[in-house]
């Protein structure tokens, strides 16, 4: 069931940076519009690399693809140098790449400490069956992984802590999106897909969540693809960034020198 | 709040649950199962009533509607696996209750001597298998198609049971099952029977409790919940949907089992799709992802249209009349989980 190899994590927190990630050539077209357009990006281990671009320049699609949600037309999709681009979006999370959705997605009937543990099922060394019958190796992990997740949740202060045993549907918005980020650090991931983490939080929040987010990758060491409107935060964040415009490389490189194109300028204001 | 405040706040917080880990390091989620002289008193309550109940309601009657309740327990709390705890909308579980009944009518009437427990357990097989086989087009098709796909199935069952006249004896059934023995005691009497049937349902409610409540059961419920994000966490939505079809199905084949040793005969006319609706009606009352909920649902549907006899034929529509009220009233069964309206849309 789990696949083997080097794609398997360890639990203590990995000292030397990974997750270098290349996207080579992404073409996706949705009947005739053309989301992606031969696309390519390289994502170094252990920074953060931001994907902007306005509406509909294919951010999601990108995303999708890399996660294995969406299945491209052609790409090449390579993780610290293993192809991971036969695979379906269960075995591309099994090899590592994370992801939280645009729109938050969580399991809504469960509290927030089940759905970071649900994050952490490729960690697991011992099978269902050995869950089902607890023998001890199976409940000494379980503890572990439950004591890991309070660990994460912990990185966002006293936001989670108190609220472990709640259902996720009471949570506010933001706090919906906290468990969402450390439901995919659970995972022990090699690279991090975060589309849109800010959206729909106020200053305040997003300022905050901005601080928090390296601290989160450095847990395990990964490197992380940030898709995000909010310019402020990319500069903050990001020492590159790629800028796409009708599934196509806009710009790339450091963000403010990015943010002085003329092209990109023009993209964003949508002159004609 | 000043910042040093909220970080000594947050460390008392994680050395809180830490604590709360170390002095009960297997966590049980429900708040009213924390208390242990509680659980213990009902406990041991539940068990002498139940171990008791032969000699407390002795007629014939009250027995006939404990093995009744105690045959459709493992229907109900199977068919909740599927439907309450995977999601998946199954209509035909009479189909996987009629290979239990018949693979056990038919060893132990075809060949002579066959140990009654060996009987039972390829029962459980064969119905499980049947549940692994339907389980793959249900991967395909999901909400209401599925209802549709698993009402054939009920249907096709039934039509083979009826045709297939040299192995089921067709419409006149199998007859002549011998009584369940073990080791050669014969359960003869009704008394001795009820507890065949009260230890094949604890037996089933345990295995659904220990199975739901471990990590399995959690999987199981995130599939159901957001295909798209339990995949990206690596949860393998074909294992989770098969393997609640292959329990919830194996434990239907319990129930055949135990039928067709309490009729001493098993015919087609059982399992038809009123039989699966009944299943059905039993989770959706007593609430989905709920094994209580589940006991409680077959016992309101076995035993109340007893007690209200004097109703005569009227007391058929009783399920009706429940779940009319208790949709406008508790829609998620009284003791569910789950909401019955995602089943239709996902």
């Amino acid at each position: 069931m789990i696949p083997s190899g080097p794609a398997r994590a360890t639990t203590a927190p990995a000292t030397a940076a990974r997750g270098h990630l290349t996207v080579d050539d992404a073409y996706v077209a949705f009947g005739g519009i053309v989301a992606l357009d031969g696309l390519s990006i390289d994502v170094p281990a252990g920074v953060i690399t931001g994907v902007i671009g306005p509406n509909g320049s294919g951010k999601t699609t990108l995303i999708d693809v890399i996660s294995g949600a969406q299945r491209p037309g052609r790409a090449s999709i390579v993780l610290d140098g293993i192809s991971v681009g036969p695979h379906g979006a269960r075995l591309r999370a099994r090899a590592g790449i994370a992801r939280t959705f645009q729109h938050v997605r969580l399991f809504d009937s469960m509290t927030v400490l089940e759905n970071a543990l649900i994050g952490g099922t490729r960690v697991y060394q011992s099978g269902l069956t050995a869950a089902m019958l607890r023998l001890p190796r199976s409940r000494t992990e379980e503890a572990r992984q439950r004591q890991a997740a309070v660990d994460i949740l912990a990185i966002f202060g006293d936001r989670l802590l108190p609220r472990l045993d709640h259902p996720v549907g009471t949570l506010s918005y933001a706090n919906r999106r906290r468990v969402e980020i450390a439901r995919a650090i659970m995972l022990e991931p090699r690279v991090l897909l975060l589309d849109e983490p800010t959206a729909g939080m106020n200053p305040h929040e997003s300022f905050e969540l901005a601080e928090q987010i390296p601290g989160l990758l450095q847990r395990y060491g990964c490197s992380a693809v940030l898709v995000e409107h909010k310019v402020d935060i990319v500069v903050q964040l990001c020492k590159e960034v790629y800028v796409l415009d009708h599934g196509q490389l806009l710009a790339h490189g450091n963000p403010t020198t990015v943010q002085q194109d003329p092209k990109v300028q023009e993209a964003f204001l949508g002159v004609d | 709040m000043s910042g040093k405040d909220s970080k000594d706040n947050v460390a008392d917080l994680r050395q809180d649950h830490a604590r709360a880990n170390e002095s009960s390091p297997r966590r049980i989620p429900h708040a009213y199962l924390r208390k242990p002289l509680a659980i213990g008193a009902v406990a041991i309550v539940g068990a002498s009533l139940l171990a008791g109940y032969p000699w407390l309601f002795g007629t014939p009657l009250m027995l006939q509607i404990a093995i009744s309740v105690l045959i459709y327990v493992p229907l109900v709390v199977g068919q909740n696996i599927i439907t309450g705890n995977s999601g998946q909308l199954s209509m035909g579980h009479a189909a996987f209750y009629a290979v239990g009944a018949y693979c056990t009518g038919i060893l132990v009437t075809r060949l002579d001597g066959f140990p009654a427990l060996a009987a039972v357990a390829l029962a459980i097989v064969g119905a499980g298998l049947l549940g692994l086989l339907i389980g793959f087009p249900a991967l395909r098709v999901s909400g209401d198609y599925l209802f549709i796909l698993t009402i054939g199935l009920n249907l096709i069952v039934v039509s083979v049971a009826t045709q297939w006249e040299a192995a089921t004896g067709g419409a006149r059934g199998l007859t002549r099952i011998p009584l369940f023995s073990v080791g050669g005691y014969e359960f003869r009497t009704p008394e001795d029977f009820y507890y065949v049937v009260l230890i094949a349902a604890v037996l089933c409610v345990g295995v659904a409790a220990a199975v739901l409540s471990s990590r399995f059961g959690r999987l199981l419920e995130a599939a159901r919940d957001d295909r798209a994000a339990a995949e990206a966490c690596g949860v393998s939505i074909t294992g989770m949907r098969l393997s609640a079809f292959v329990i919830g199905s194996s434990m239907a084949g319990l129930s055949g089992a135990m039928f067709a040793y309490n009729l001493g005969f098993v015919g087609p006319q059982s399992f038809t799709l009123q039989q699966s609706l009944l299943i059905f009606e039993m989770v959706i009352i007593g609430g989905l992802a709920s094994i209580r909920g589940s006991i409680l649902g077959a016992i309101i549907l076995v035993a109340l249209p007893e007690a209200l006899r004097f109703l005569q034929d009227y007391r058929l529509g009783l399920g009706g009349v429940i779940i009319l009220i208790l949709m406008v009233w508790r829609p998620n069964g009284l003791l569910g989980k789950g909401v019955v309206a995602p089943l239709v849309k996902s």
